[in-house]
């Protein structure tokens, strides 16, 4: 069978590989099975990537040909062969026992981390989250996420981050994202700016501004405009620099959480108001000011507003009062630092 | 024998159609010779003729119109030679050249099945020359194993399916509002209830749209043509208004809204299939077998009959000329419309404020984004521009910026009633924030201090009715209210529970004559 994928690969038709490498699979998977040990872990990792490979390739030429874009049948089936891989990795009945070389001992179970990373990205390519979830049980209970090869380690990290933000779990998201960045090979550059792309975003709300330096290092550029915007309160380069990378946001599942970091953007320009007018009492026609100044007048209801939006989210501690048209800031710590706010 | 019984309380569809079908008991004659005496001439040599029951028998051969594949009427031996190949099946193209097909009719007629709104008046209500041909419609039936649909005879092509539009908004749509109906004279109410009347149309309308599907009008892989397009458009602006116009009547708030949005939700996504074709066939003019008029299936620019009066007494413009009747898409002026009276902008605005919460926003973001790359001139227009912006204060829980943008006369009366859906929600948010953010508690005898809102203020913001009503609200949300002030402090904002059937007791927005009806008054902008 491996030869036939090989044959199939000179023919150049992409679903003909897919084919091919999909009978493979198959009958490797049966055999894997019928061996003892986990000599063959290698082998198989191999395999399962190849397989996700070739059906990403192929669906993609299908596509071509069709002219259309959600044609994944491919990546479907290529979901069932590695599934079967994995709980033959999973169920096997010899404990697992860290940091030992490959022998007919061994357990299965080494192999299991990787083909969860493989089927992590396949669900994520797929859009079937709620299926990542089911592998997370099972591998966190026992444990096989705290042992294997940094990369894979690293891989899982960056996946369950990824999950944690899909259900708005920032915190939970961020830790996973500072371990995966932390642990990611040194030279692995291409790694570190996809965990990047995540993690910035978390930490911005989070009211962490990265240094432009990181952003040019990683070519996050797409985070610049954010960045000025959010550090000087201008709410006019935060908008503009988020619409114009709106696309990219929205495929990366990160447009929402940006977009919650206006907050941020509004409470630093009032905060530079409070700065410049030095009182604890701010008239809310100043605000309404600062505002014209940056190009976006704005009448005095919607000031309260925003500023009763703050409030009510513990951005800003303080009170308005609508007689006298005023803001009251709190004598102390006005403008709690970020580590305070919940996200 | 009559039609006179009192509706039950939870009325449904099928109570509604009941309650509204001229039912004769067959030992009256003279009731069910007044019927056939309304049908045309050549249909009135048919009455007692055996019924046909061209439903229940395929058609042999295809003389008029072609038959869908796998339908079941192909020979059994083409079965042996060729496989069956849906890509090189042809649509069904209707035939039926009236509003509802004579089988029907006749059936309809014979078992008294004619519906109020659909009985012939000449002379009265109706041209001294009409019959039930002119104004009886086809009804809205599935498709069942003893019943097919598909058959030519039954199905209308796009040209009638316009005037069906045309004759329903021009006979039917505000029979409502137009006083007395004397075929309502043995009901409890003559003039015709709202709800009886948005019935009919829901149904009629419903069948339009299953013809058109029925003859493969799903854009991409089948038809599309400015007709569809204009039809379904005129049907979604129907439901849309729907939503707000009957609001205050209990009953459709209760049980028929929900319905009614989902059914707009339906017209819409096929609308995005027409917009979205490949081939951008949703602005293409089909030349009509016969040049009828091209006004769209209109016959006229106003309402037949009394002009419209409102639920509230206010009069409803029915001129035929003016600003508003000049500028609009649809009817003989439409035509001189760049694209063909059909209006993509304004349906996506629409669409995204009807998918505001969809998928916690992801919905909009993902539809915009597309809309932002593959129709850019569709993107930065005006409608979708300003759907967008109620978007982004509904997302922000901008309740100024939300009610500000509802009560401009930039936004349109359809936009106004579609942000309806989200007004309690907007407020229920503004109650809050400003209950825990306007004025403070002393930190040690806990007196709360500089807490008050004039509650005309509030009424201004948030859009209420009157006074009245916001105090309502204020009460309804445990907010304290004394004299004219709102004292934000003085209570906790809580949403009442019903502890019975452990649920949260909504509050309902009373209709807004003063911020959304007001609209069609003064002369409105709208898209042009």
């Amino acid at each position: 069978a491996l030869l036939d994928t090989h044959a199939a690969i000179r023919t150049n038709d992409l679903a003909k590989v897919y084919e091919a490498q999909s009978s493979f699979h198959s009958a490797f998977n049966h055999t894997f099975g019928s061996y003892k040990g986990n000599w063959l872990i290698p082998a198989l990792h191999v395999v399962c990537r190849n397989t996700h490979k070739a059906a990403v390739l192929a669906d993609k030429a299908v596509n071509r040909i069709k002219n259309t874009r959600n044609d994944h049948a491919r990546l479907h089936s290529a979901v069932t062969l590695l599934q079967a891989s994995y709980s033959k990795t999973l169920n096997d009945r010899v404990d697992m026992r860290r940091n030992e070389p490959l022998s007919e001992d061994g357990s299965k179970k080494v192999g299991v981390l990787y083909i969860v990373n493989q089927l992590f990205s396949m669900y994520f390519e797929l859009n079937t989250l709620r299926l990542c979830k089911n592998l997370l049980k099972p591998v966190e209970s026992r444990g096989i996420h705290e042992s294997g090869s940094i990369g894979e380690m690293v891989t899982y990290r960056y996946y369950v981050g990824r999950l944690n933000m899909f259900e708005d779990q920032y915190d939970l998201a961020e830790k996973n994202f500072d371990y995966a960045l932390r642990h990611c090979h040194k030279s692995a550059s291409a790694n570190k700016k996809r965990i990047l792309n995540y993690l910035v975003p978390v930490k911005l709300l989070r009211g962490r501004l990265p240094t432009i330096k990181l952003l040019e290092k990683y070519s996050l550029n797409e985070f610049l405009p954010l960045l000025n915007g959010m550090r000087t309160g201008n709410l006019m380069e935060f908008s503009d620099g988020l619409m114009k990378n709106q696309d990219l946001f929205i495929r990366r599942g990160t447009y929402l959480l940006l977009e919650k970091c206006k907050m941020i953007c509004y409470r630093n320009l009032f905060k530079r108001v409070y700065k410049i007018i030095g009182k604890e009492q701010i008239r809310l026609e100043m605000i309404a000011r600062s505002f014209k100044w940056l190009g976006m007048p704005i009448d005095l209801d919607e000031v309260e507003c925003i500023l009763a939006n703050l409030i009510f989210k513990q951005y800003i501690r303080g009170y308005l009062s609508h007689a006298k048209r005023v803001l009251v800031l709190s004598k102390k710590d006005p403008f709690p630092t970020s580590k305070v706010i919940k996200s | 024998s009559s039609s006179s019984n009192s509706p039950p309380a939870n009325s449904n569809n099928e109570d509604l159609a009941a309650k509204n079908a001229l039912r004769f008991a067959p030992s009256n004659s003279q009731q069910e010779q007044a019927l056939t005496k309304l049908l045309p001439d050549d249909l009135k040599a048919r009455v007692g003729q055996q019924s046909q029951t061209t439903e229940r028998i395929p058609l042999s051969g295809n003389n008029s119109g072609e038959s869908s594949a796998g339908d079941g009427f192909d020979d059994g031996d083409d079965d042996d030679l060729n496989i069956r190949n849906l890509s090189s099946a042809k649509s069904l193209i209707g035939t039926c050249k009236n509003m509802c097909p004579d089988e029907e009719l006749l059936r309809r007629e014979r078992e008294g099945d004619i519906q109020l709104l659909e009985i012939t008046d000449p002379g009265g209500l109706h041209p001294e020359h009409w019959t039930l041909r002119d104004t009886a419609v086809k009804r809205f039936r599935r498709s069942a194993a003893d019943f097919k649909l598909d058959i030519p005879e039954l199905v209308r092509p796009p040209e009638v399916l316009e005037r069906v539009c045309g004759y329903l908004e021009e006979w039917v749509m505000e029979r409502d509002r137009q006083g007395p109906d004397y075929r309502f004279a043995q009901q409890p109410s003559i003039v015709p209830p709202p709800l009886d009347v948005y019935q009919f149309i829901w149904d009629r309308t419903r069948m339009i749209r299953k013809d058109f599907i029925l003859q493969n009008y799903i854009g991409n892989g089948g038809k599309c043509d400015a007709r569809a397009v204009r039809c379904h458009e005129r049907i979604a602006r129907w439901h849309a208004m729907c939503e707000h116009q009957l609001s205050h009547i209990p009953d459709f708030v209760q049980h028929q809204s929900q319905q009614n949005i989902a059914e707009l939700g339906q017209t819409m996504k096929t609308l995005n299939l027409y917009y979205d074709d490949a081939l951008g066939r949703s602005t293409l003019e089909v030349a009509s077998e016969e040049k009828l008029d091209h006004n769209q299936g209109c016959s006229s620019d106003i309402v037949m009959g009394k002009s419209p009066i409102d639920f509230d007494g206010s009069a409803l413009s029915n001129a035929t000329d003016g600003d508003d009747v000049s500028k609009r898409l649809i009817g003989k002026h439409g035509m001189k419309s760049p694209t063909r009276g059909t209006a993509e902008p304004e349906m996506r605005g629409l669409y995204i404020l009807l998918t505001m919460n969809n998928e916690g926003g992801m919905e909009v973001l993902k539809y915009s984004g597309r809309l932002c790359v593959q129709r850019p001139d569709v993107f930065y227009s005006r409608p979708v521009q300003l759907a967008l912006s109620v978007f982004q204060s509904k997302k922000e829980h901008n309740y100024a910026r939300f009610f500000k943008i509802l009560r401009s006369p930039a936004t349109p009366y359809l936009y106004a009633c579609i942000m309806f859906k989200y007004v309690e929600h907007m407020r229920k948010d503004a109650l809050m924030i400003m209950s825990k953010t306007y004025g403070a508690k002393h930190k040690t005898t806990g007196e709360p201090f500089f807490d008050s809102y004039p509650l005309e203020n509030l009424v201004e913001l948030l859009c209420y009715e009157n006074e009245e009503e916001a105090r309502e609200a204020c009460l309804h949300y445990g907010i304290t209210v004394q004299d004219d002030q709102v004292l934000w402090r003085h209570s906790k904002f809580c949403e009442p529970h019903d502890p019975v059937k452990n649920t949260i007791i909504q509050l309902k927005p009373r209709k807004m004559i003063r911020t959304i009806e007001c609209k069609l008054r003064v002369g409105n902008d709208g898209f042009v």
